[in-house]
């Protein structure tokens, strides 16, 4: 079993060239997921090169200097095509808005990742089916983008980020086209459901309150990094279960409710609400059975009840549906 | 007035785009097709007039010319379209910021009148002196047992004018209902929610079309002239463009169900969402097949060599590449535009790890699905409706090739313009690497 991390080696980019030229970043080094999953918020002020970290690491575009190695493969050492596939495999994404194909029914956005993998159509929709349903959505697979609220739409980009059960989930502003309530649902569904994944994510953002919904925060400022650490819910976490990286103690933080704006109960709580159970092995939440319940393995969706409560992830995400 | 100086400012500063070029020179071409059609028109006109030929197959020729100038306009119409959504695409981030910076929907809507407007003009001037240069080898093209001559081709300054005030006009109707639909507010674009639903009055507007046909040309229930027949015929034809979107969305919808690749659900999706807009692509070539097939009895009817009949094979292989060549400048502006105004999906797939072999494969099929299903279905109609002469028609392999022939090149030409948008693809698609 690969570890799912990620580590950037003094990454330096700029946009422009010569007297025009802006620095983006500038000798950025850090490591993701070392430890086991995590949720790791990328804040600083606009300009600060988030999103420009955001691409680099995810291999959208190129660093000028330094080095992405994910899985112990450096991406630069990748061709465009590879780096294309592994974004597809590995890499899932959600951004703010737009990123869903307005053309295509919900199961049918989330079903491409796995097409284009060369799954079949019918594995596909199926494995999609399954996870729309875990993430409230049973009811709208039909539907278009158009058709469904931004809090919808948000889910729908969730599951389509999970469905190739990536190592990594990148998310950029996720919320910020999102009102307060649905935005602190989507913010919690994203981090449960990443982590309930095994997958570490990496979210930009400019709310401190979504920021403080992730287990550890980057600060950059004018492309350089200011402060990396847990943030108080990550120091919690980690103490309480004697571990350094806060792993998956989001997982289950999130109220039940807040998944499901649309029955009509938004979620007003914190998402600093005390979890409804200890999550077991915080620090290493056994990729390899939460592997077991990914959709790109649609037949353990069909073990039995038990086995799928007894994992605090699976009762949460059982509770919003 | 602050409309015009704002977009003279903004002309000055990012001066002329691909787009624009692009836009100007799908101007250009509907404005050539314009006058050499109506050169046509025109030269058939004045061999009556002046009794250079007999005056009852005279009116004759001169009616199968309006006929085939009728169904050309539809594509003339739609590649101007075409031309102002390309000149619209690359505005409306810009055309947004504008809002928000203060300026009123109207002074926005104002401004991109003009840039539609100001291509048509650069189009017009650049068709006419196409239109011009062409003649001297439309000339040499022989019709009633001789060639024309220049002369007879080149209609009266005011035709031309006309000409050139029709094709501004059409720009300045196809912004503002571009713009309608677009609906540029403060913070950019509105989206499509639901697909374009098409009503079903198109069905019954197809089959009173074929009824009519049926019963006063097959079945010759109540005796017509031949003009009335002619002029049928036509309506027949032109009433493809009612049933021939909706034919494509139902195919479309099926191949969608059934796709197993990505890049044919994509293409399949696209088609379904806009049925309208995949037919106006093939509309005109369908048309001009569908014409053709019936103009290619007119040989195999003939009672020896009737020149009459040469006319009319002669007109449907002419109606048939002009319409190719529209359809194929069509094919390539309207895709070039489709991938400019998709260029956020195209980015969004490329983050997600989309290949671009499979955006550029989806945005070929989003072509080749409605052109086999249109020119296919339109072949369809024309071999059903001369079913009763299809012995005739069988017995004269040389019309028949020949119309085969010219719809197969038009499809191919059709098919390899669409392929001058795929390099747009990496361009839209990586765009996002620089923000």
């Amino acid at each position: 079993m690969q570890t799912n991390r990620l580590d950037a080696h003094r990454l330096t980019h700029t946009y422009g060239e010569g007297a025009s030229a802006a620095p983006a970043l500038a000798d950025v080094s850090l490591t993701i997921g070392a430890d086991g999953p995590e949720a790791v918020a990328i804040m600083g002020p606009s300009g600060s090169g988030k999103s420009t970290l955001l691409h680099v690491l995810a291999g959208i575009i190129a660093p000028a200097d330094g080095r992405v190695v994910w899985r112990g493969q450096d991406l630069a050492t990748m061709r465009d095509g590879q780096r294309t596939r592994l974004r597809r495999s590995d890499f899932g994404f959600v951004f703010q808005s737009g990123q869903l194909l307005p053309e295509l029914p919900a199961i049918e956005n989330v079903a491409l990742p796995l097409m284009l993998g060369g799954g079949s159509r019918v594995g596909a929709e199926a494995a999609a089916g399954a996870l729309l349903n875990r993430l409230g959505l049973g009811g709208m697979l039909t539907r278009r983008p158009g058709e469904l609220s931004g809090g919808q739409a948000q889910r729908v980009a969730i599951a389509r980020a999970l469905v190739g059960d990536p190592g990594i989930v990148f998310a950029d502003e996720p919320t910020g086209a999102l009102d307060r309530s649905t935005g602190q649902a989507v913010m919690a569904l994203l981090i449960g459901a990443t982590l309930g994944h095994g997958a570490s994510l990496v979210v930009v953002t400019h709310d401190p309150e979504v920021a403080a919904a992730c287990s550890r925060v980057i600060r950059l400022e004018d492309g350089r990094v200011v402060s990396d650490g847990p943030t108080e819910r990550g120091a919690d976490a980690s103490s309480d279960a004697g571990a350094h990286v806060p792993v998956a103690s989001m997982a289950h933080q999130a109220p039940p409710q807040a998944a499901a704006p649309q029955t009509g109960h938004p979620a007003t709580q914190q998402w600093a609400a005390p979890a409804p159970t200890a999550m077991p092995q915080a620090a290493h939440p056994a990729p390899a059975q939460w592997a077991a319940q990914s959709p790109a393995h649609p037949a353990p969706y069909g073990a039995p009840a038990e086995q799928r409560v007894a994992n605090p992830m699976a009762a949460w995400i059982e509770a919003s549906r | 007035m602050t409309a015009v100086r704002l977009w003279a400012r903004l002309l000055r500063a990012t001066g002329p785009r691909a787009t624009d070029v692009l836009s100007a020179i799908a101007f250009a071409f509907a404005t050539a097709a314009l006058l050499a059609v109506l050169g046509g028109v025109n030269a058939f006109r004045v061999r009556l007039e002046t009794g250079a030929v007999d005056p009852d197959t005279g009116s004759f020729v001169l009616t199968l010319a309006f006929v085939a100038a009728a169904l050309l306009l539809p594509a003339v119409w739609t590649l101007a379209q075409a031309a102002v959504r390309l000149a619209i695409a690359r505005r409306d981030d810009r055309l947004a910021a504008l809002r928000l910076a203060g300026a009123t929907r109207g002074q926005v809507t104002a401004m991109a009148v003009l840039d539609a407007v100001a291509q048509a003009l650069v189009g017009v001037v650049i068709g006419a002196m196409l239109a011009l240069a062409v003649t001297p080898g439309i000339a040499r093209i022989e019709f009633q047992g001789m060639p024309f001559t220049v002369a007879e081709l080149l209609p009266p300054a005011w035709v031309w004018l006309a000409a050139a005030g029709a094709v501004v006009a059409i720009a300045l109707v196809a912004a503002l209902a571009s713009l309608q639909r677009v609906h540029v507010t403060p913070l950019g674009v509105a989206q499509r929610v639901t697909a374009k639903r098409l009503s079903l009055w198109r069905i019954a507007g197809f089959g009173l079309a074929i009824a009519a046909y049926v019963v006063l040309v097959v079945l010759d229930l109540v005796p017509v002239e031949m003009t009335v027949s002619i002029v049928l015929i036509s309506i027949v034809v032109l009433s493809y463009a009612l049933i021939g979107p909706l034919v494509i969305q139902g195919i479309a919808w099926l191949v969608a169900k059934g796709a197993r690749s990505p890049a044919t659900l994509l293409a399949a999706r696209r088609v379904v969402d806009d049925p309208r807009g995949a037919f106006n692509i093939v509309g005109a070539m369908a048309i001009a097949v569908m014409a053709g097939g019936f103009a290619s009895l007119a040989p195999a009817m003939a009672v020896g060599d009737d020149p009459m009949s040469n006319d009319m094979a002669t007109g449907a292989v002419l109606t048939i590449a002009i319409a190719g060549v529209l359809g194929a400048v069509l094919a390539g502006i309207a895709q070039s535009a489709k991938v400019l105004d998709q260029r956020r999906e195209h980015q969004a797939m490329h983050r997600m790890g989309v290949d671009l072999p499979v955006m550029r494969a989806a945005i070929v099929r989003q072509v080749t699905l409605p052109l086999i299903v249109g020119v296919g279905g339109a072949a369809a109609v024309a071999l059903l409706l001369i079913l009763p002469t299809i012995v005739i028609w069988i017995n004269s392999p040389a019309s028949v090739i020949t119309w085969a022939l010219m719809a197969v090149g038009a499809v191919a030409v059709t098919l390899g313009a669409a392929a001058c948008a795929l390099p747009l693809v990496r361009r839209v698609a990586t765009e996002t690497a620089a923000a």
